[in-house]
C-alpha cells in the first residue's frame, strides 16, 4: 500500500529558500494541504517557515500554529505536515522536538509527514531533491521510499526552478515566523515571493 | 545587499561595523572582499590583518576554500608563531571536517596558553558539529567553571540544554545571565519561554511574571507580548487559579493584545490577534497539563 507524498513547486521552493537563508542553524516549518485531502496520498500545496532559533521552545510555536491555523481556515487549507533541517550537516535523523510536533499535527491530520532536509545534498545548482520523508501512521514512524516522494510538476523542472531562485539570491528576501516576531511588518506568508516562484 | 559599494573605504567601514557587532554576514563579506577590498588590501594598514581574519572566517562559512587559503597564507606569513593564527588553522580543519587534526592543534594551543578562551570554545563547536551534544555540554561546563563571566558561553550552554530538553539546566543558565544583566528584556523573555515549555501551573505563573517584566522593559518585544497573552489566558482558564489572579490575568492579556494591535499596522495581521484568543485551547504543545 504505497502512498505518495507530493510537494508543489511552491512548497518545495519555500523549504529550500528557508534552508538557504539560515544555513548555519536548524530550521523548521509546517506543510499545508488542501482541506479534505486524502491523507493516504498527500499533496502539500504550500509551506510556512517557522523558526531558526530555539526550535524546542513552546510558546512561540503555539502562537505561530494558531496564526497559521487561522490563515488556513480562510484559505481552505490544513496543517498537514512538518519540515525540518538539522543544524549539524551530517544529521539525518529527526530530533525529539520534530517528532513531538509532527505527532501533534498527526492528531488533526492522520498520516502527517515529516520532511527532513538532507543538508549534504543542497547546493546552488540543485541536482537532487535533498529531502527524505517519514510518515506517522498508527502510532509509528515509517520511512517513505524515494520513489514515493514527488515534486510537481516533475522533479527536474522543480530543481531547475529552485536553482534559478537560488542564483538570484531570493532567499535573502525570504521571511520566516522568527523574522516576523523580530519585525511585525515582515510577511511570513511571503506573498510577494510567491509570484516570483510561480 | 542592494547598495553597490564602489568605494573601498565604505566597504572597510562596513566590515569594521560587522566585526564590532559580531554579525554573521558571511556571503556578503566574501563578495565585498572579492569585488572591492582585495584590490585595495595594501591601503588598509594594520586593520588589514583584522579584515583578513574576518574574511577567512566568512570564507570558511561559505566553504570558499580558495579565499580562505589566500587569507590564511597571508596571515601565516606575517605572524608565523601566532597562537591566534594557529587557531584559524584549526578552524580550517574543522571546516574540512578533519576534526581530529583540529582538536590536536587546539589542545596544543591550550597547553601553551591555559587562558586561551577562544580555543576552548572551538573545541565545543567541534563536538557540536559532529552531533556529540553531550560531549559539547561537558566541555562547555568545564569551560564555564573557569571563565564564569562569559555571557556568550552561558547562552550557548542554554541552547544546548534546550536541544536536550533539560529545562531546569537551561533555566539555570539564563539565571546566570540575569545575574549579569537583570534588565535585559531578552534574557527575561528567554527565561519565561523555558518555564512555559516546562509546563505546570507554577511554571506558568513564573513565565507570566517574567514575560510581564520583559514587556515592561520593552513594550515592543513582540515575543514577550504574545507570551504574556498566552500565559494570562492559560492561567485564567486554569482551575488552580484564584479569582483575584484570574482578573489580573484577564487585564494583562487585554493590555498585551492592545500593544500587539498597535504594533501591527497591516490589515492582514489585525485579523490574527483576535483569532488567537479564540483558538487558544486547541494547539497546546508544551508539557503543560491544564489539570
Amino acid at each position: 500500500m504505497a502512498s505518495t507524498c507530493e510537494l508543489s513547486k511552491l512548497a518545495y521552493s519555500k523549504i529550500i529558500l528557508h534552508a538557504f537563508k539560515y544555513p548555519h542553524t536548524a530550521i523548521n516549518g509546517v506543510l499545508l494541504a488542501n482541506e479534505g485531502s486524502n491523507s493516504q496520498s498527500v499533496k502539500y500545496v504550500d509551506a510556512i517557515p517557522l523558526f531558526h532559533h530555539n526550535l524546542g521552545l513552546a510558546p512561540m510555536l503555539e502562537v505561530a500554529l494558531m496564526q497559521i491555523d487561522s490563515y488556513c481556515r480562510t484559505a481552505g487549507l490544513v496543517i498537514a505536515g512538518y519540515y525540518h533541517a538539522s543544524e549539524a550537516v551530517a544529521e539525518m535523523n529527526p530530533d525529539p522536538v520534530s517528532q513531538k510536533i509532527c505527532e501533534k499535527i498527526a492528531e488533526y491530520f492522520p498520516n502527517a509527514c515529516l520532511v527532513l532536509i538532507n543538508n549534504r545534498q543542497l547546493s546552488m545548482q540543485m541536482t537532487q531533491t535533498s529531502l527524505s520523508v517519514i510518515q506517522y501512521s498508527d502510532g509509528k514512524w515509517k520511512v517513505k521510499d524515494k520513489e514515493n516522494l514527488k515534486i510537481l510538476p516533475n522533479n527536474e523542472a522543480a530543481l531547475n526552478s529552485v536553482s534559478t531562485l537560488l542564483s538570484k539570491k531570493l532567499y535573502k528576501k525570504f521571511v520566516d515566523f522568527d523574522d516576523h516576531l523580530d519585525d511585525v511588518q515582515q510577511d511570513w506568508l511571503n506573498v510577494s515571493l510567491k509570484s516570483m516562484i510561480d | 545587499m542592494e547598495k553597490q559599494y564602489k568605494h573601498w573605504e565604505d566597504v572597510r567601514d562596513l566590515l569594521r561595523n560587522w566585526r564590532e557587532e559580531n554579525c554573521r554576514q558571511s556571503e556578503d563579506v566574501v563578495d565585498l572582499w572579492n569585488e572591492v577590498l582585495a584590490n585595495h588590501f595594501g591601503k588598509l594598514g594594520d586593520e588589514g590583518w583584522l579584515v583578513l581574519e574576518q574574511v577567512f572566517i566568512a570564507a570558511l562559512d561559505c566553504h570558499n576554500m580558495e579565499v580562505a587559503n589566500f587569507c590564511l597564507s597571508k596571515l601565516n606569513q606575517e605572524f608565523p608563531d601566532s597562537l591566534r593564527v594557529k587557531r584559524l588553522k584549526a578552524m580550517k580543519y574543522e571546516a574540512s571536517e578533519k576534526y581530529d587534526h583540529a582538536l590536536d592543534i587546539l589542545d596544543l594551543i591550550i597547553k601553551k596558553d591555559e587562558t586561551n578562551a577562544a580555543s576552548r570554545k572551538r573545541k565545543v563547536t567541534i563536538y557540536k558539529s559532529q552531533g556529540m551534544i553531550i560531549e559539547a555540554i561537558k566541555e562547555l561546563t568545564d569551560y564555564l567553571r573557569i571563565f564564569m563571566a562569559d555571557q556568550e558561553a552561558w547562552m550557548e550552554l542554554c541552547d544546548l540544554y534546550i536541544s536536550q530538553q533539560e529545562w531546569n539546566k537551561a533555566a539555570f543558565c539564563v539565571e546566570e545571565l540575569l545575574l549579569h544583566s537583570p534588565f535585559n528584556h531578552l534574557y527575561l523573555q528567554r527565561y519565561a519561554e523555558i518555564k512555559y515549555t516546562q509546563g505546570g501551573y507554577e511554571n506558568l505563573e513564573v513565565a507570566r511574571s517574567y514575560y510581564s517584566q520583559a514587556a515592561k522593559l520593552n513594550p515592543k518585544n513582540v515575543r514577550a507580548l504574545y507570551g504574556l497573552m498566552l500565559t494570562s489566558v492559560h492561567m485564567a482558564s486554569n482551575s488552580k487559579c484564584p479569582s483575584q489572579k484570574k482578573k489580573e490575568s484577564i487585564k494583562l492579556s487585554e493590555w498585551a493584545t492592545n500593544q500587539l494591535s498597535q504594533l501591527q499596522d497591516s490589515n492582514d495581521s489585525k485579523l490574527f490577534s483576535s483569532q488567537i484568543l479564540e483558538g487558544m485551547g486547541n494547539l497546546q504543545i508544551g508539557n503543560d497539563s491544564k489539570n
